[in-house]
C-alpha cells in the first residue's frame, strides 16, 4: 500500500530531528555534571600530564558544541564510541545486552496484557461492583509498590527464606554452559541449541524478574483497559446498536472491536515506558541487560554509553510506536484517510 | 387495538445524594398517547420535558437507575414492560426502529455502511448474503442516497450529517418495522437538509403505511410533518389532538405560549419558551405544574388538572381547557 510507504517516510522525517534532539539534550546533560571520567580513567598514580593528555585524547578540552559534531560525524558511520566501564565498543555493548532487556520488557508486557485486558474488561461490565473494586485494590499494588522493592521482597521470600528460586545473578546459572547467541534472548537459544539444562536455568532466572514487572505492567493495562471498555460502552453506538435489538453476544463484539485499537495504543506506550523501567529491575536481578548497563553508565560517568544507552531507547520508541500506528492505521479505518 | 399505546406513564430516578438522603427525580408524570398505523405523531416540548425518556421506555430501552412505578406501554398488543430482554430484543430494530439524533457517532465507526444494513437483517434473520446486501443497496436508493452501490462501501466517518441521518432510517427501515421513533432526526442538519431527510422519512412511512412518533423541538415540523400532535411539559402531556386542530384552538396555556412564540408557521423552541424555569422534578408541587408560569392560574390550581376532552380527539390537561378553547 503506497500509504503506509508515505506514512514510514512521513515518521522518519520526524523522527529524525527528535533523536538529534534528545541526542544533543543528552550530549550536554552528561557533560555539564560533576563527573569527572578523566581521573577515573587515569586512575589514582595518574600524574597532570597524563590527566591532560588522556583529556585531550578523548577531545574533552574542546569546546562541548565540537565534541558534539565529531560525536556526529562518527555516529553517522555507525560508531557510537567507546564504553569506558567495559573498554569496548557502545554498539558492541548495546548489541550484545539490548535483548536482554527486550527479553525481559516483552514477557513482562505480554503477561501484563494477557492478564491486564480481560481483567480490565470484566472490570468494566459492572462499574463499581465487587470485581472491578477488587481489581482497582489490586492494581493499587501494581502502582504503588516501586519496582526494586518488589524486586527485593521477592528474591528475600522466594530464593533466600522458600529456596524456590534460583539466585539473582543474571540470566542463566554459571553451572551450565549457555547456548551460542543466536536471538539473543538465552531461554530462545537454548531451546535451538537443544540444550534441556540451560533453557531451564534460563526459564528459572526468569520467573522471578519477570513476575516482578509483569506485575508493575498489568496495574495500569487493567486500569486503562477498564477506562477504555467503559467509555466505549457509553458510546452513541453502543446505546444506538441496544436499539437496534442487537443482542449481548453482537454488542460485546462491537465494543471490543472499539477498545482493541486504543488497547493497543496503550500497551505500545506502555512498552516504551517499562524499556526505560527495566534499569532498577535488572540491577535488582543483576540481570546484565541494557538498563543494568545504561544505569551504571550514568553513574559512573560513562559519557559515550548513557549516550548510546539514550538513544537506543529513542529509537526504541520511535519503532514501537510506528509499529503501534501501522497496526492502527490496519484496524481503524478512519486512520486510513 | 393500537399500534402503540403508552398510558399514565411514570419514570422516576432515585439517586442517593452526598447526605445519604435518597431523592427522587419524578421525570415523566403520567404520559399517555397512541400512535397509530398510517399516521405520524409530533411530541413537542422544551428540553428536559422528558420526550427522550418517553420513546426510551417505548423501546424498552430504560434502564436502572430508570424506574417505572407506574403506568402501561402496550406495543402492537404486547405488553413492553412486561417483557424480557430477550423478547424486547426481537421487537427493536426489527418490529419498532428509532431513528437517533446523532447519525454521525451512532452507526459502528469500524463497519461499512452496506454491512451495518445487512447486519441489521442478519441479527433480526430477516434476510442474509446476497439478499440482504440487494436489500441494503434498494434501501439506500429508496432513502434518496446518490450512488447507492458506492455508499454500500463507505465508512460512516466519510458521510455527510445529512447522508448519515438517511443511513439511519435505511437502518430503521430495513426489517420493515411497524413503527418508527425519531428522535430530534434533523437536529444539527442545515435547514434544506433537515427538509429533505423530513420529506423522505415522511414520504417512507406514509407509503409504507407505518405509525411514527416524531420528536423535535420545532413547531414547524409538527405543522408540517404530523397529523397528530402531543405537547409535553414536565414530564406530562399537557394538550394532544389532530395538528390543524390544535394549531387552531389551542386550549393549554402553555400550547398557546408556545404557539404565540412562534413567528409565521414555523417555531423553535429553545431552551425556555416563554422565559420561566421548568419545574424542579425532585420537588414537583401538588397540582398543576404549569403554576407558576401559568397567566391564568386559580387555586383551583393546587390540585391536579384532568384532561379535559374538547372534542372526541383533542383534550388539555388543564382546569379551564374548556373556557380557553
Ligand atoms: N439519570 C438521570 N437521573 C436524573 N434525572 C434524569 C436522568 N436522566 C434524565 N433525567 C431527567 O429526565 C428529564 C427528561 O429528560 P429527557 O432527555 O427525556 O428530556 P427531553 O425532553 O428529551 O429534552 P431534550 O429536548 O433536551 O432532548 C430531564 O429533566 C432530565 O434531567
Ligand atoms: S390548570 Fe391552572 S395552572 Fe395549570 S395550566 Fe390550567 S389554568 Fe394554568
Ligand atoms: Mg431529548
Amino acid at each position: 500500500m503506497p500509504t503506509i510507504g508515505r506514512f514510514l517516510l512521513r515518521r522518519l522525517l520526524v523522527a529524525v530531528p527528535v533523536l538529534l534532539g534528545i541526542l544533543f539534550l543528552t550530549f550536554m546533560l552528561v557533560r555539564i555534571g560533576d563527573q569527572d571520567p578523566v581521573a577515573m580513567l587515569a586512575g589514582p598514580m595518574a600524574d597532570a600530564p597524563m590527566l591532560a593528555r588522556i583529556r585531550a585524547e578523548l577531545m574533552l578540552d574542546q569546546p562541548l558544541l565540537t565534541q558534539f559534531w565529531a560525536y556526529l560525524g562518527r555516529l553517522v558511520q555507525g560508531d557510537l564510541g567507546m564504553s569506558w566501564q567495559g573498554n569496548a565498543k557502545v554498539t558492541h555493548e548495546i548489541a550484545t545486552l539490548l535483548p536482554a532487556t527486550l527479553e525481559l520488557v516483552t514477557l513482562a508486557v505480554g503477561i501484563g496484557a494477557l492478564v491486564g485486558v480481560p481483567l480490565g474488561l470484566h472490570a468494566a461490565e459492572r462499574p463499581n461492583g465487587w470485581f472491578d473494586q477488587a481489581s482497582r485494590f489490586g492494581s493499587l499494588f501494581g502502582f504503588s509498590l516501586p519496582t526494586y522493592w518488589l524486586g527485593l521482597m521477592a528474591i528475600f521470600i522466594f530464593f533466600y527464606l522458600l529456596g524456590w528460586a534460583p539466585a539473582p545473578m543474571g540470566r542463566v546459572s554459571m553451572m551450565v554452559t549457555p547456548p551460542p547467541v543466536v536471538t539473543g534472548s538465552v531461554l530462545i537459544d537454548s531451546i535451538l541449541a537443544g540444550n534441556v539444562e540451560a533453557a531451564w536455568s534460563a526459564a528459572s532466572q526468569l520467573v522471578l524478574p519477570v513476575g516482578c514487572f509483569a506485575i508493575v505492567a498489568t496495574a495500569p493495562i487493567v486500569k486503562h483497559t477498564r477506562a477504555i471498555a467503559i467509555e466505549v460502552m457509553g458510546s452513541d453506538y453502543i446505546r444506538y446498536a441496544r436499539a437496534c435489538g442487537f443482542p449481548r453476544r453482537v454488542i460485546r463484539r462491537i465494543a471490543l472491536r472499539a477498545a482493541l485499537v486504543p488497547v493497543i495504543t496503550f500497551v505500545g506506550s506502555e512498552f516504551t515506558s517499562l524499556l526505560a523501567a527495566a534499569s532498577l529491575i535488572e540491577f535488582v536481578f543483576s540481570w546484565g541487560g541494557l538498563g543494568h548497563w545504561g544505569l551504571n553508565a550514568i553513574l559512573l560517568g560513562d559519557f559515550a554509553a548513557v549516550q548510546g544507552y539514550v538513544l537506543t531507547l529513542a529509537i526504541a520508541s520511535v519503532i514501537i510506536f510506528a509499529l503501534v500506528d501501522l497496526t492502527v492505521m490496519l484496524l481503524e479505518p478512519r486512520a486510513r484517510s | 387495538m393500537r399500534l402503540l399505546d403508552v398510558q399514565d406513564l411514570h419514570v422516576e430516578f432515585a439517586a442517593r445524594g452526598l447526605d445519604n438522603r435518597v431523592r427522587v427525580a419524578r421525570a415523566l408524570n403520567g404520559v399517555s398517547f397512541t400512535v397509530d398505523a398510517g399516521e405520524i405523531v409530533g411530541l413537542v416540548g422544551e428540553t428536559g420535558a422528558g420526550k427522550s425518556l418517553t420513546a426510551l421506555a417505548a423501546m424498552g430501552l430504560l434502564r436502572a437507575p430508570a424506574r417505572i412505578p407506574q403506568g402501561g406501554i402496550r406495543f402492537e398488543g404486547g405488553d413492553i414492560l412486561a417483557m424480557s430482554d430477550r423478547q424486547l430484543e426481537k421487537i427493536r430494530g426489527r418490529r419498532m426502529a428509532m431513528v437517533v439524533q446523532s447519525p454521525l457517532t451512532s452507526l459502528d465507526p469500524l463497519k461499512r455502511v452496506g454491512d451495518q444494513l445487512v447486519r441489521m437483517q442478519r441479527v433480526h434473520g430477516t434476510a442474509s448474503g446476497a439478499a440482504a446486501r440487494e436489500r441494503a443497496e434498494a434501501m439506500l436508493a429508496a432513502v434518496r442516497i446518490p450512488d447507492p452501490k458506492r455508499r454500500m462501501q463507505a465508512w460512516p466517518h466519510e458521510l455527510s450529517g445529512g447522508m448519515a441521518q438517511r443511513v439511519l432510517i435505511a437502518m430503521a427501515l430495513i426489517n420493515e418495522p411497524a413503527l418508527v421513533i425519531a428522535d430530534e432526526p434533523t437536529t444539527g442538519l442545515d435547514v434544506t437538509v433537515q427538509a429533505q431527510v423530513l420529506d423522505t422519512l415522511r414520504d417512507l412511512v406514509l407509503a409504507r403505511n407505518l405509525g411514527a412518533l416524531v420528536i423535535t423541538h420545532d413547531l414547524g415540523v409538527v405543522a408540517h410533518y404530523c397529523q397528530r400532535v402531543a405537547v409535553m411539559f414536565a414530564g406530562r402531556i399537557v394538550e394532544d389532538g389532530p395538528v390543524a386542530e390544535v394549531f387552531a384552538r389551542p386550549a393549554h396555556p402553555y400550547t398557546q405560549a408556545l404557539i404565540a412564540s412562534t413567528p409565521g408557521r414555523i417555531a423553535r423552541i429553545g431552551y425556555t419558551v416563554t422565559g420561566g424555569t421548568p419545574p424542579d422534578l425532585y420537588a414537583l408541587p401538588d397540582g398543576c405544574l404549569y403554576r407558576d408560569r401559568c397567566p391564568r392560574a386559580t387555586t383551583a390550581c393546587l390540585a391536579p388538572p384532568p384532561r379535559v376532552a374538547l372534542d372526541d380527539s383533542h383534550g388539555a390537561a388543564c382546569h379551564y381547557a374548556e373556557r380557553a378553547a
